[in-house]
């Protein structure tokens, strides 16, 4: 009894996914040599791919601060494709681990609270309702209270990041739980499990398809609150790259950081897709076909009442 | 290196023991399952107290299999999950081996009415689920599980995930995994319920098989009075949450075809054809003795 691969098994041929991507380009292109209005910055307000490929990744250099074989533009040096691929790896690595801490921290929080929340009536009455409510206030309205309160570091952004994957993590979990069917619960009870011993062999794994959905909306609200924070109030990162860039109107810069979140967005996704596919094998083939597409949608599991 | 005796040097003294048992079986000799005056009530959204179960009172013997029948909605379901300890009762008491039945417990195994088979654990760690929560090794465990899975047919299967299985032998499995947790009661609600006719009948076999080899103490919900005249050394009638018939079946066993098809088992089939409004009504009422057939023309 082999497992089945759990990874979307009715895809297009691959020429029609190419084609998409070729079509999206090309028009791309077209309308860089249809509007070709210069910005203040000297930047084309629609760069041309050469432009993207050339002056603005080589360009991103001027986030390097000298070192490792390549000067430091701002300190009069060239900029050179090898000070950029370093400025954006800096950056990228501060921006993984920002986005890595908070999504543990944001998703440890969420399915503690979240399942015990939900196995406790008098925890439910407590909690829900002003859990629900923090999940209606838009995330990005609080950026600038996480810069307040923590100031351009690394805590503030790790925090916000947490907060709003917790949040969503939460409501997730509430989900999850209150659609595993309570004759499991029930079993496990007549068969005098530990209340310990339910988490573990039954609630745990039984929410796993759905959390895995959650998981993944989770990861990609993590990006966007990672962007927010960024550019509020760090340092470095990409999201800074990004913040400055706009500051100057330098629309091709921004771009290409843009792709280059898309990217990290994209491999995390479809690595955490990957890792957690073992986990869900057990599923019958129509239900890892719901719960895809619910991660695609970027729903979240509805909410109790 | 013999046994520490008894503080003061006494010897132990083998025979007491036993008249100290027959004197615990004398003073205990009441019905594995006691039920007395057990109440569940509970508030309707739009309103009204609903009564659940309505005063029952109940003796079951240790051993005896006894079917729960009655029209859906009318308490079946709540007399057995009082037993199981998963309905808090509103009055009365349950008592199981002369304990107060307060919440679920391992002596009392649950064959549910829906698929409970886990469908995240391999067949065989389902059916050593419950040795795994009572914390038997790992190996003993195994072994035990195997056996129940080969007693069911199923040993084939044993690294299956339950989704690559047919309805039919997931509840099979289900049956297993209560049997390999060896329970002193075994309550079952409609558990074949959803399946088709010969599926239910082979479950119903196999079912009886381990009953004759256990003799468990079995209450058994069914709304089919077939099944409930195959399996049944007693038939309880429920309605309106209280107990309207209560009826020992005296047909031999293995249960024939002849069997069921006997004057005793037709009078039997009719009476509770009509508790649960089938049949037209007797103009007899039902006084302990099977019916006659020619009473119910």
């Amino acid at each position: 009894m082999s497992g089945r691969p759990a990874s979307p098994r009715r895809r297009a041929p691959l020429f029609l996914r190419l084609g998409v991507i070729a079509i999206v380009v090309a028009a791309w292109e077209l309308a860089a040599h249809v509007f070709t209005h210069i910005g203040t910055s000297g930047d084309p307000t629609v760069p041309s791919i050469e432009f993207l490929g050339t002056n603005s990744i080589r360009r991103l250099a001027d986030f390097w601060n000298g070192g490792l074989g390549a000067p430091s533009p701002s300190a009069g040096g060239k900029e050179t494709y090898w000070g950029a691929v370093l400025a954006v790896g800096q950056a990228s690595a501060a921006s993984l681990e920002r986005v890595f801490v908070g999504v543990t921290i944001g998703l440890l929080l969420g399915i503690v609270v979240g399942v015990l929340t939900s196995t406790s009536r008098r925890l439910r009455a407590i909690m829900a309702p002003s859990m629900h409510f923090l999940r209606m206030v838009p995330f990005l309205a609080l950026a600038p209270l996480f810069e307040v309160w923590f100031g351009k570091t690394d805590l503030g952004a790790i925090s916000f990041i947490a907060y709003g994957v917790s949040v969503v993590t939460f409501t997730g979990t509430i989900g999850a739980v209150s659609v595993l069917p309570r004759v499991f619960i029930e079993r496990a009870a007549t068969n005098g499990a530990s209340r310990w011993a339910t988490y573990r062999h039954v609630i745990l794994p039984g929410i796993v398809p759905a959390m895995r959905a959650t998981v993944l909306t989770a990861l990609g609200l993590a990006w966007t609150l990672d962007v927010a924070a960024e550019i509020l109030g760090t340092q470095r990162g990409l999201g800074v790259m990004m913040d400055y860039s706009l500051r100057f109107s330098y629309t091709g810069r921004v771009i290409v950081v843009a792709l280059i979140f898309l990217f990290y967005a994209a491999v995390t996704y479809y690595l955490v897709q990957y890792l957690t596919a073992v986990m869900i094998r057990w599923q019958p083939r129509h239900e890892v076909e719901v719960s895809q597409l619910t991660a695609i949608g970027g729903a979240a599991p509805p909410p109790t009442a | 290196m013999t046994a520490p005796g008894p503080p003061g040097g006494q010897r132990m003294d083998p025979v007491p023991v036993a008249t100290q048992l027959e004197h615990r079986a004398e003073t205990t000799a009441s019905a594995h399952i006691r039920i007395r005056d057990a109440r569940v009530s509970f508030t309707r959204a739009d309103g009204p107290n609903v009564d659940a179960l309505a005063g029952v009172d109940l003796q079951v013997e240790r051993g005896e299999f006894v079917c729960i029948i009655g029209r859906s909605g009318e308490g079946k379901t709540t007399l057995l999950n009082a037993v199981a300890g998963l309905v808090p009762l509103s009055g009365g008491e349950v008592l199981v081996d002369d304990r107060h039945v307060t919440k679920p417990g391992a002596d009392r195994g649950v064959i549910f009415q829906a698929d409970s088979v886990f469908p995240w654990m391999r067949v065989l760690a389902n059916v050593e689920f419950g040795l795994r929560i009572r914390g038997i090794p790992r190996r003993r465990r195994r072994e035990v599980a195997m056996e129940h899975l080969r007693q069911v047919e199923l040993d084939g299967v044993a690294h299956a995930w339950p989704r690559e299985l047919s309805g039919g032998m997931r509840a099979r499995v289900a049956v297993a995994a209560v049997f390999a947790n060896d329970p002193e009661v075994l309550l079952a609600d409609e558990p074949f319920g959803a399946l088709d006719y010969v599926t239910r009948r082979r479950l119903q076999a196999v079912i009886l098989e381990q009953w004759g080899r256990t003799r468990k103490t079995v209450l058994f919900v069914t709304h089919d009075v077939e099944e409930a005249l195959v399996l049944a050394s007693r038939i309880i009638v429920v309605s309106r949450g209280q107990i309207v018939e209560n009826l020992p079946i005296e047909l031999g066993r293995p249960r024939s075809e002849a069997m069921l098809a006997s004057k005793e088992a037709v009078a039997i089939r009719a009476l509770l054809l009509e508790h649960l409004g089938i049949a037209a009504p007797t103009t007899k009422r039902h006084d302990g003795a099977p019916l006659a057939a020619e009473e119910l023309s």
